[in-house]
């Protein structure tokens, strides 16, 4: 819901973001070839893949058998009778020397898969926070923000860019889409919301570079002055800022498009992680996953534009074309994707067999994927308890939470970014998840 | 109210409710009053047949069965069409207030295509059911919306059966559509119990709202403490009753006016420390649900003139605004591809939450497809000037150097200090550029102003 979407920008603080992550000066600086700070180039690097609808976890993560004390497989064949897999229909999730699970990964996620034999992916079970919301908005905004309790004031990786405190000049986040989210909204700084490459740049059709370049740099002037108006001052210093942007980007060469949205996403998420902009996070939103019906179809075809999406962010293939290069070492070296949905969803499915789907649930699996696994601080496998599904004579309604959402925000913020929030103080970081 | 309006007041009402002002506008409502602005402005028939759809325009959309469907190709054009339909129909409407309050109750009831349903035919009966309400009644629109074609496939309701209730609507009918969560004045039970109530209506392939008996719990429900015993398929309304019922229902609903058309109240308990003018709204709305009523103790309220802050304009109304300025019609596929660029594609909101307020407008991509935008409608102002097709159709393009006729020609009461330094900088700097390039700076610069986004 928009009910808080003013509060960041209530302070003066708040609406001095936009400017402060891009000055004009410093872009141009850049793109002259002075290059960013070694330091920033050293940084690692976190994607933030939003599953937008909430993801079924129980069809993403799947029980195929039941473990001593957990009928789980027997109950979710039980009150899934039109949308459940049979276990062979799954991508086995134990691996050598593992205790057995009994749970298998959604067959339409082979690369995300292999990369989990090979111990580079971590899924951390049952994640939610107290008094769960099942509104979209609300539990959207509080993923973003990790504060359940407050309500959502701003993003826990905007909080990081706060402290950051080194924002002059960086292009530190990036969202790539219509909107910023919460996410990278601090209270003084916020990152940068871009649609894509292609489109960051000016229609100017025939005219001369000349003509054309005093058109935009009289944009600039709107950022000049500040208005006693908060959005007015938001205009100006957004419409400065976009110039910049702009202008960090010309010459900037992109692949034609794949057709498939998150795909597009990942080659404009890579070439920002790749320029060395100083680009730190970036957030990629994959909406779709509200699947109240028709849910196996829906569910596959999103899960498996994932599996790409992640499979091209690494590889650079897509399908047999080698869209990009292999994402280059130091870059590969140091980053980390993170998948967040706003819940999973319940354990019953709803409606007509033919076409059943599930409605808004509770606690839901994370992926985390790291680098390859020599010296990778990410430890792969299963993390976390999984949800207690009831029994087939009584089975539960919903999956409750095993996994403080504030305490995945802590070990991702102190073991990754290496930045502990104050905010989650009370939140240790997740035993055992990072090296 | 009986302070003249300055130039700023009619600028600001006008962008907000209207699609902005013209200069016309400008020069005639300045230093008239706030009451007859909004007299003219509420001078939309109290009968529905008066603006429903014309049958020409629908013959031109030749939206029929067959045109809308599976082609997807075919699907594109259909949508592309009712666009520029819809975004014409705000231009040249005698009624601006009443589009803009169709736009608002698609934004608030946000219902966008599926595959492969709703469509486009469902989406424009849809739109016309808004239109009809629009400045009608709230409970009936409520109800309409219940069981609207687009609305039962967008949420499921047309998938939901007894036995396996869908929540979708139920869910999103109390937290969207009547009573918000600020406070949260339902339960989860509340939203079961109200799925339930709504199972049994489905479209049948005439596109038409029917109600399935067998797919209907006939099972008795209760609802926000009210219970429904065997009403079939008269449990919506029982249902919509109910949510009536409760008083933070119409304070939400209130709330959300105050903030898409006066200023953004903030996150409020809107029943403890409700904003004032939230509250009067809201007592009016609560009377008989008139929208009319409630919408005019807005528009005529003292803080719809003097506002504790100011909205950012929507891209469509930026949009219609632009080629209104120029005389430039905006149903061409131009205009609904930069609103696309802006984020805002009407029959295509973002989620069913609808779309954003404020400074999530500000992001880069939307300020490159309105200098997009701007530079189209700058071209087509030129191929089209001189062709006579008043009171609405192209008209000339201001001297560069004008800049108190820009203003104007935009709606904008006058230029703040740093946009007119700006514009003033331009100009002196433009070096090589003729005056058509000047011109066509001068407004892309005048559609890129804070004055001009913030309203």
């Amino acid at each position: 819901m928009t009910l808080t979407r003013r509060r960041f920008l209530s302070s003066a603080g708040g609406a001095a973001g936009l400017y402060l992550l891009s000055p004009i000066a410093a872009r141009v600086g850049r793109a002259a070839g002075l290059g960013v700070d070694p330091a920033t180039a050293a940084r690692r690097r976190l994607v933030v893949i939003g599953l937008g609808g909430g993801n079924d976890g129980l069809n993403t993560v799947i029980p195929i058998a039941d473990v001593a004390g957990a009928a789980r497989a027997s109950v979710y064949r039980k009150v899934r009778p039109s949308i459940a897999y049979r276990p062979e229909q799954t991508l086995p999730l134990d691996r050598p020397g593992d205790v057995d699970h009994g749970l298998g990964l959604n067959a339409s996620m082979p690369y995300v898969h292999g990369l989990y034999k090979e111990g580079r992916v971590a899924i951390v079970q049952g994640v939610d926070y107290p008094n769960h919301s099942y509104s979209h908005f609300t539990s959207t905004d509080i993923w973003h923000s990790g504060e359940p309790e407050q309500g959502p004031q701003s993003g826990w990786v905007g909080r990081h860019l706060d402290r950051s405190g080194a924002g002059e000049g960086e292009l530190r986040a990036v969202g790539v889409g219509y909107r910023l989210p919460l996410l990278l909204r601090g209270e003084a700084r916020q990152g940068m919301g871009l649609i894509n490459i292609p489109a960051t740049r000016f229609a100017d059709g025939a005219e001369s570079d000349e003509i054309a370049r005093a058109r935009h740099n009289a944009l600039t002037g709107f950022g000049d002055h500040p208005s006693s108006e908060v959005l007015a001052s938001s205009v100006g210093r957004g419409t400065r800022a976009t110039v910049g942007l702009v202008r960090e980007l010309e010459g900037t060469t992109v692949p034609a498009s794949t057709g498939d949205a998150l795909a597009d996403s990942i080659i404009t998420a890579r070439i920002l992680l790749e320029r060395n902009l100083g680009v730190e996070t970036v957030y990629l939103e994959h909406p779709g996953f509200d699947t109240h019906t028709t849910q196996r179809p829906a569910q596959e075809a999103l899960l498996g534009q994932l599996d790409r999406a992640l499979r091209l962010f690494w590889t650079g293939r897509f399908g047999e074309t080698q869209v990009l290069p292999e994402l280059p070492a130091g870059v590969a070296d140091r980053t980390m994707v993170m998948t967040i949905s706003e819940f999973g969803r319940r354990i019953g499915e709803a409606g007509a067999a033919e076409s059943a789907g599930t409605d808004h649930g509770a606690a839901s699996p994370v992926f985390l994927v790291g680098p390859a696994a020599a010296g990778s601080r990410l430890v792969g496998g299963l993390h976390g308890e999984h949800p207690n599904m009831g029994t087939p004579t009584l089975p539960a309604d919903d999956l409750m939470m095993t996994t403080d959402l504030r305490r995945l925000c802590s070990s991702v913020l102190t073991n990754w970014l290496s930045d502990p929030d104050p905010l989650f103080r009370h939140h240790a970081p997740l035993p055992g998840l990072f090296r | 109210m009986t302070e003249p309006l300055s130039r700023e007041d009619v600028s600001s009402i006008l962008g907000r409710v209207a699609f902005g002002a013209t200069d016309v506008d400008l020069d005639t409502w300045t230093g008239r009053t706030q009451d007859e602005l909004v007299d003219h402005l509420m001078a939309v028939p109290a009968d529905s047949a008066m603006f429903s759809a014309q049958p020409d325009e629908v013959k031109r959309l030749s939206v029929t069965a067959a045109a809308t469907s599976a082609n997807k190709n075919n699907g594109r054009a259909q949508l592309q069409a009712a666009q520029g339909w819809w975004q014409e129909r705000m231009r040249t409407t005698a009624w601006p207030l009443l589009e803009r309050m169709t736009l608002f109750w698609h934004d608030h009831f946000a219902t966008g295509l599926g595959q492969p349903a709703p469509d486009v035919a469902m989406m424009l009966t849809q739109n016309q059911t808004l239109r009809t309400h629009a400045l009608g009644n709230f409970s009936e629109l409520l109800g309409a919306m219940t069981v609207d074609p687009a609305m039962l496939h967008w949420l499921d309701g047309a998938r939901s059966v007894t036995g396996k209730p869908n929540e979708n609507y139920g869910r999103e009918f109390l937290e969207l559509f009547t009573m918000g969560v600020s406070p949260q004045h339902y339960s989860e039970g509340d939203i079961r119990e109200a799925a339930r109530a709504f199972t049994g209506w489905t479209v049948n392939g005439q596109r038409a709202a029917a109600f399935d008996a067998r797919r209907h719990d006939a099972g008795v429900k209760t609802v926000l403490g009210r219970r429904i015993t065997d009403l079939g398929a008269e449990e919506y309304l029982a249902v919509r009753d109910a949510a009536l019922a409760m008083p933070v229902t119409s304070r939400f609903v209130a709330w959300k006016l105050v903030q898409k058309l006066a200023y953004d109240p903030g996150k409020i308990d809107v029943m403890a420390d409700g904003d004032r003018l939230v509250a009067r709204v809201a007592a009016k709305l609560r009377e008989a649900w008139s929208i009319r009523a409630a919408v005019d103790v807005l528009l005529r309220a003292p803080e719809f003139r003097h506002r504790p802050a100011q909205v950012a304009r929507q891209p469509v109304e930026q949009a219609v605004h632009a080629c209104k300025a120029l005389g430039v019609a905006a149903d061409a596929v131009q205009v609904a591809q930069a609103l696309d660029g802006m984020g805002q594609k009407l029959f295509e909101p973002p989620n069913v939450g609808g779309w954003p307020v404020d400074e999530e407008w500000l992001a880069p991509g939307t300020t490159l497809a309105r200098y997009r935008l701007a530079t189209w409608i700058e071209a087509e102002a030129r191929r089209t000037a001189g062709t006579i097709d008043l009171p609405v159709g192209p008209r000339m393009l201001p001297p560069s150097d004008d800049l108190a006729a820009w203003a104007a020609r935009f709606g904008v009461a006058r230029f703040t200090p740093n946009t007119e330094r700006t514009l003033r900088g331009y100009l002196a700097s433009a070096g090589k550029a003729n005056e058509a390039q000047r011109q066509k700076s001068v407004m892309t610069l005048v559609i890129s102003s804070p004055e001009w986004t913030v309203m």
